[in-house]
């Protein structure tokens, strides 16, 4: 009912459509997340996603296992982000602060325990982050995205990005702190007194 | 342990991904030092904020785009995702075999890499097999016209080199493919085959001698222009193949050859064949190696290059240990096939 996944690459090899697309409804949360994050809108999320995906699958037969599927996956789709990153710049030459800015939020939700004011409050924030992590180099993004949010390991990381644990661990070190600082800054910018340290937090700003 | 030092060590202290002797040492300073037990807090604050951030899912019709899109790739797919070999870009390993051949029917060796990923050890296969010959220069012709082969007659395979200088001189206008045999009857390739193939190598199988072209193929004339192998760069962390139609193979090929420079690109080799009885070049070969770092800008140009018939983007994943950002930077090879 389940096979694993060395099968569904296996089949998908061949070009049978419908195991690829068993392993795309398994990662798609994964990587559609992390386009997301990293492009920091959901129209390029969907582009960058799909070309992440069918670059996996054109990649496929040169998939021999030596990895799991879903390190081989990160990287792969890691290779996208750079790429898709590369052409846009050099298409219009955006600065990467306007693509922070050009980032849409998510639509906030509102749950039973919180006021529509705090939800928005929330959901400000998020947004704050969000373009704070769209401004950092392509480099940090990923390694944070990967690390915070899909929640790999060191080891994992450094197989995704092909480089060593010393690295993984020093770029991550000035990839938090690289944010930590984006963070404080424009909170000065926004005049506001948004919390560091409450997860999630509310705030009384703006 | 100075506070910069802790500073530098408080994210992976955060992940618990210190050795004990150096946790400890951060607890201890910690205790003692307001300054880093703030960053520590900002950090934690940083990494919450992030880890707070909501999931997002991805819009209802987002498989049924990407499988349509998949369907056409399927269906462009031009002999089939079945019958096409895994490494599916190298239709033209003989080819390049018999280029090997070649220079190594002319004496020469040393200096080079060989084609995609051969050389991925570092350790290059003609280089190793002849390593004992002594070799005086390199055949590279760089970028030299090559000067076309008559016609010849008869539907065999030739492999002609034609650069400008010496080679050209030594080697009759046209050589004959079967001639480059070694005295014991073994064609190299057969050696090639033989021999060991050195680490790194066994991605790509060296082929039977018998040139590929099918019964029912126009006989054609191939020619080398441009072998200079693989010099320096990190490991392979890439492979693309590109099939465009052009109008001019030729200059197409200058053209590219041009562009490619100005992204860093070098190449490696190129190839034409000629259609029999026609002095006009029909395919040109290409083989470039880019940083990586270039592959997507340039990548791009080259698509733009012409139409495309085919298109295969592979990357190639290494041990941790290989790809350190340590070594060489990385580079992706790229086959592009220009046809008329």
């Amino acid at each position: 009912m389940h096979p694993p996944d060395e099968v569904l690459v296996e089949k998908s090899k061949k070009g049978d459509l419908d195991a690829f697309e068993e392993l795309v409804r398994r990662y798609e949360g994964k990587v559609y997340n992390m386009a997301y994050r990293f492009m920091g809108n959901h129209a390029d999320a969907g582009d960058l996603a799909q070309e992440g995906f069918i670059r996996l699958y054109q990649a496929l037969p040169g998939f021999r296992g030596e990895s799991s599927f879903s390190t081989w996956m990160y990287r792969i789709v890691s290779n996208a982000c750079r790429d898709e990153l590369r052409r846009r710049q050099r298409q219009r030459n955006v600065s990467l602060d306007e693509l922070a800015e050009s980032a849409a939020g998510n639509i906030p939700v509102y749950s039973a325990e919180e006021s529509p004011e705090d939800a928005a409050e929330r959901h400000e924030l998020q947004q704050y982050v969000q373009q704070c992590l769209t401004s950092l180099s392509e480099e940090h993004r990923l390694v944070l995205i990967m690390r915070e949010m899909q929640g790999l390991s060191y080891e994992e990381i450094a197989a995704a990005l092909g480089c060593s644990l010393g690295t993984v661990k020093s770029r991550l070190n000035r990839a938090r702190h690289a944010l930590k600082d984006k963070i404080k800054a424009r909170r000065e910018l926004f005049n506001g007194e948004y919390r560091l340290s409450v997860k999630g937090g509310t705030s009384n700003a703006v | 342990m100075q506070c910069s030092d802790v500073c530098e060590l408080l994210s992976p202290y955060l992940d618990g991904f210190l050795k004990p002797g150096e946790q400890k040492q951060i607890e201890a300073h910690l205790k003692n030092c307001v300054g880093c037990q703030a960053q520590l807090e900002e950090l934690r604050g940083t990494i919450n904020l992030l880890q707070g951030l909501p999931e997002v899912t991805p819009p209802a019709a987002f498989r049924n785009e990407l499988r349509e899109r998949l369907q056409q790739i399927e269906q462009e797919r031009p002999t089939g995702r079945a019958k096409a070999p895994k490494r599916a870009f190298y239709k033209w390993p003989a080819f390049i075999t018999a280029a090997a051949v070649l220079v190594v029917a002319l004496g020469i060796t040393g200096v080079w890499g060989s084609p995609a990923r051969w050389f991925d050890s570092g350790e290059g296969l003609i280089a190793q097999l002849f390593s004992g010959n002594s070799s005086s220069g390199t055949v590279a012709v760089d970028n030299g016209k090559a000067d076309r082969p008559e016609k010849q007659a008869g539907g065999t395979e030739k492999i002609v080199f034609a650069g400008k200088g010496e080679v050209k001189e030594d080697a009759p206008e046209s050589t004959d493919f079967n001639m480059l045999m070694e005295p014991d009857g073994l064609s190299r390739e057969e050696e090639l085959r033989r021999d060991a193939a050195p680490p790194g190598a066994g991605v790509m199988s060296v082929p039977n001698a018998a040139p590929e072209i099918a019964a029912d193929e126009e006989p054609r004339q191939m020619y080398m222009e441009n072998m200079k192998g693989r010099m320096g760069g990190g490991a392979v962390a890439r492979e693309a193949h590109l099939v465009l139609a052009v109008t001019d193979p030729e200059q197409a090929m200058n053209s590219i050859v041009e562009k490619a420079n100005s992204y860093g690109a070098e190449v490696i080799a190129s190839h034409g064949a000629l259609v029999a009885g026609q002095q006009e070049v029909d395919t040109v070969v290409l083989e470039l190696q880019i940083p990586l770092a270039k592959f997507g800008p340039l990548w791009e140009v080259l698509n733009d290059s012409g139409r495309v018939m085919d298109s295969n983007i592979n990357d190639i994943l290494h041990s941790a240990a290989d790809t350190g950002e340590e070594q060489g930077s990385p580079v992706a090879m790229v086959v592009i096939e220009l046809k008329k």
